[in-house]
């Protein structure tokens, strides 16, 4: 009873999007990192050389700085350099792991079975780390030994991003918003305008109306094509009094609550720039799953079967009563006593009393040979074995 | 992936090159701006105990290599600083823009593999979830989670993952049995049989009823190992003792099992290396786990498992379902898919009868009934075939066969 389903491979391989985009994105921020380090150092050093090699006198310790400054980008390039190089290695490792499967074409490769339990553990891997359970994500990858192809190291900086937003602090965000600007722009982020909208509201609160207003007219008005009513309101909050205003409108932008939306806003932004799905992928395959093997027997007294999870009520069984059922086209039975499909090989057979069973299970059934007594294992109703009727399947 | 590889493989080239070229750019850098500090170091105590300043310095002679120079003790000839400082400002241009050539490349080469993977991966799973289905229901999920570190043995990550969701302490109550699975396997491992024996021995009335194999197992890997120490003569003995009550349901194997006397001293290489391979001990695991569930009635397949796997093959299914739907319409919403997801008969549970006149699935209010020439049809589309009449003769679908209706049987699968 071989599976000879066929498995799309090519449609599987097309939702791993995110599984190649992740170290991709890192490869491209680091790429820009280093380039920009180059550009700024570089400027610095011109200038600097300007201006302490004055034709009068040779400044030494200027030139120290400027000599600390170019060993100091070797530093930080060689860093960068084994931060890409990790990713490199992520990356290639995750490609060869599509790659060996990629031409699966039957459930009975053993391929599949290995694929679909890598699959598990990297989605649920990915739902822990969604959930901040950090320390239990870490431990499975290392004990599945799967670390290059979770993202452990992407999570590590959202949480450090989000623990800045956390303790009132913008200044990790922005600086990730300008490490990605380019691809931030392309899926149309909207983050860095509402970082820079609270540090301008942070500053009102502290009642600092002169420096609030300076903020507005340097990085509020970037923004006035896509963003003017949203400036127009913070402009407002200039002549509101802070503690005292009623408007619902001053209250809200006020609000401690503001930095939690900051803080979901980066999420989403962080997954949409990683091609990573709004919600977990785990949820989405159970939800598939459990749809496909969702029967109207399912869960009820007497065919309760210890291995289908939908008839766990205890967990996920309870998940699926929001789902549909699956559509069958053709009736497959299965027998009871040997929890296998019945087919031309292993026909179904039914006993007086209307109860199908395969005829190997008769057989077995069948105490002193060829036409013993059976009893029904359901109702313990004793037949002979000559008393079974072929069951035609349709 | 044919055409995502060699681009890939580009960008790891030059990132490497890359790396390797930066870092050499400003070693030279660091060095030659090192060298020249010793230049302008030594040519200034050389002005100031002369005390004339450096720019009025006569030009310097010919020059000398200054690394050399530096270190030599002698007050060196003055240096005209304003050549040093644009020799030294072209020396830093040259090597920014060196150092900028190999990451522009790395740049163009992520570009074309970016490229490369938008093309090949490509499908926005966002409009396949429906968010209703887990709400408020996620405490389930981190349940089954939970469950499913207890049966794979991973206790440790199970307390950590409790601590960290904060789940409800008792969310696994079959913990403490799952230890003591682990404890026999881990004993088993080592080359311990003990734990294992008392389990077997503790049930083995159950195991008996459960047709297991474990004790004959456990009895030739026992058998093996005397073999493989050498101990001929007790295998021979502990054969005797305890395989014939394994000879009904095992004769053939047995028998092979004392042909493997011959070979004792090189067992590894004989024709029965697999009777102390590797395999016989997964083997041997694989059974304990599967009937130590079975005993105690839990599942011998990690169900969150079946439920991914089976999710997995059927998602390119959904995707395209999904493609053509209207938006705003959830698959979830309705009570039966509208199309068929693949499914391997692995995990098929239950019966599923589909009256092939209806097309509908068998309930408990329109269960299959079996017509006398074997073919079944549901209980509603018999009454509509007959109009209701319990008397009239009906005509099978797929046969000529004839059937009263009140003579149909209603089945149970």
């Amino acid at each position: 009873m071989a599976d000879r389903v066929k498995i799309n491979t090519e449609s599987l391989l097309n939702i791993e999007l995110p599984f190649i985009k992740v170290p991709y994105e890192q490869l491209r921020r680091l790429n820009k990192l280093c380039q920009k380090h180059i550009e700024r150092d570089g400027a610095y050093l011109h200038t600097a050389l300007d201006k302490s090699l004055t034709p009068t006198e040779a400044r030494l310790a200027d030139l120290d700085a400027i000599i600390a400054r170019a060993a100091g980008l070797q530093v930080k390039l060689t860093d960068l350099h084994a931060q890409e190089a990790s990713y490199v290695a992520s990356s290639r490792a995750r490609l060869d792991y599509l790659q060996h499967v990629a031409d699966m074409a039957t459930a009975d490769d053993p391929r599949w079975r290995e694929y679909t339990q890598g699959r598990l553990v990297r989605m649920t891997i990915d739902y822990l780390l969604r959930k901040n359970c950090v320390a239990a994500a870490r431990l499975l990858a290392q004990e599945t030994g799967l670390e290059a192809l979770v993202d452990l190291a992407l999570f590590d900086e959202m949480q450090r991003i989000e623990a800045g937003l956390a303790r009132g602090s913008c200044a990790e965000g922005l600086q990730w918003c300008s490490e990605n600007r380019s691809a931030l722009k392309k899926i149309k982020s909207r983050l860095e305008f509402f970082l820079r909208l609270q540090e301008y509201i942070e500053l009102i609160k502290q009642r600092k109306y002169m420096d609030a207003h300076a903020y507005a007219r340097k990085w509020l008005v970037l923004w006035r094509d896509e963003h003017m009513q949203e400036i127009e309101h913070a402009m407002g909050l200039l002549a509101c009094p802070v503690a005292t205003t009623t408007c619902r409108l001053y209250q809200a932008m006020l609000a401690p609550e503001q930095w939690q939306v900051l803080r979901d806003e980066f999420r989403a932004n962080c997954y949409a720039l990683h091609s990573m799905a709004e919600q977990a992928p785990l949820v989405l395959t159970l939800q598939a799953g459990l749809t496909a093997l969702k029967t109207p027997h399912c869960g009820h007294p007497g065919d309760i079967h210890v291995n289908c999870p939908v008839c766990r009520t205890q967990t996920l069984g309870t998940l699926a009563q929001r789902l549909p059922q699956a559509q069958h086209v053709n009736s497959t039975l299965v027998c009871r006593v040997t929890g296998r499909v019945m087919d031309d090989n292993n026909p179904p057979m039914v006993l007086p009393n209307g109860f199908v069973y395969s005829r190997d299970a008769l057989q077995e059934l069948a105490q002193n040979g060829d036409d013993g007594p059976i009893t029904c294992p359901r109702t313990g109703a004793v037949f002979r074995l000559s008393q079974a009727r072929k069951v035609f399947v349709t | 992936m044919d055409k995502i590889l060699p681009e890939f493989e580009k960008v790891a080239k030059r990132q490497k090159i890359a790396a390797r070229e930066s870092d050499k750019t400003l070693h030279d850098l660091v060095a030659q701006l090192k060298q020249a500090r010793a230049r302008l170091a030594a040519s200034a105590s050389s002005s100031s105990s002369s005390s004339v300043s450096a720019s009025t310095a006569p030009p310097p002679p010919p020059t000398q290599d200054a690394g050399a120079s530096a270190d030599a003790s002698s007050p060196l000839p003055p240096v005209d600083i304003a050549v040093v400082v644009a020799e030294l400002q072209k020396i830093v241009k040259d090597a920014m823009a060196k150092l900028q050539e190999p990451h522009k490349e790395v740049q163009a080469g992520l570009y074309k593999y970016g490229r490369a993977i938008e093309k090949r991966f490509k499908t926005d799973v966002n409009a396949l979830w429906d968010p209703d289905v887990l709400r408020e229901r996620s405490d389930l999920l981190d349940l089954a989670i939970a469950q499913t570190f207890v049966r794979e043995g991973r206790f440790a990550l199970h307390d950590t993952f409790q601590r960290e969701a904060s789940l409800a302490p008792s969310a696994a109550d079959d913990r403490a049995l799952f230890e003591g699975l682990f404890r026999m396997l881990g004993a088993l491992k080592a080359g311990d049989l003990e734990p294992a024996w008392q389990w077997v021995a503790q049930h083995s009335d159950a195991l008996a009823a459960l047709q297991s194999t474990l004790a004959y197992r456990l009895v030739s890997w026992q058998y093996m190992t005397l073999l493989q120490a050498g101990a001929w003569e007790p295998a021979v003995t502990y054969a005797r003792q305890q395989f014939p009550r394994f000879r009904d349901a095992h004769g053939d194997a047995i028998q092979r099992l004392m042909g493997a006397v011959l070979y004792r001293d090189r067992l590894a290489q004989s024709p029965y290396a697999d009777l102390v391979g590797p395999e016989r001990l997964a083997q041997i695991t694989e059974t304990l786990t599967r009937d130590f569930c079975r005993l105690h009635q839990l599942p011998t397949e990690s169900l969150l498992e079946t439920a991914a796997m089976v999710g997995t093959l059927a998602l390119p299914t959904l995707i395209k379902m999904a493609s053509v739907l209207k938006p705003g319409v959830a698959w979830t919403q309705t009570s039966e898919m509208s199309v068929e997801l693949p499914l391997i008969n692995r995990v098929r549970y239950h019966s599923t009868f589909v009256c092939p006149v209806s097309k509908e699935q068998g309930t408990d209010a329109n269960p299959p009934m079996l017509l006398t020439c074997g073919h079944m049809i549901a209980r509603e589309s018999l009454n509509r075939i007959s109009k209701g009449q319990m008397n009239s003769k009906i005509k099978c679908t797929y046969c000529p066969g004839e059937t009263i209706a009140s003579q149909a049987q209603q089945l149970y699968f």
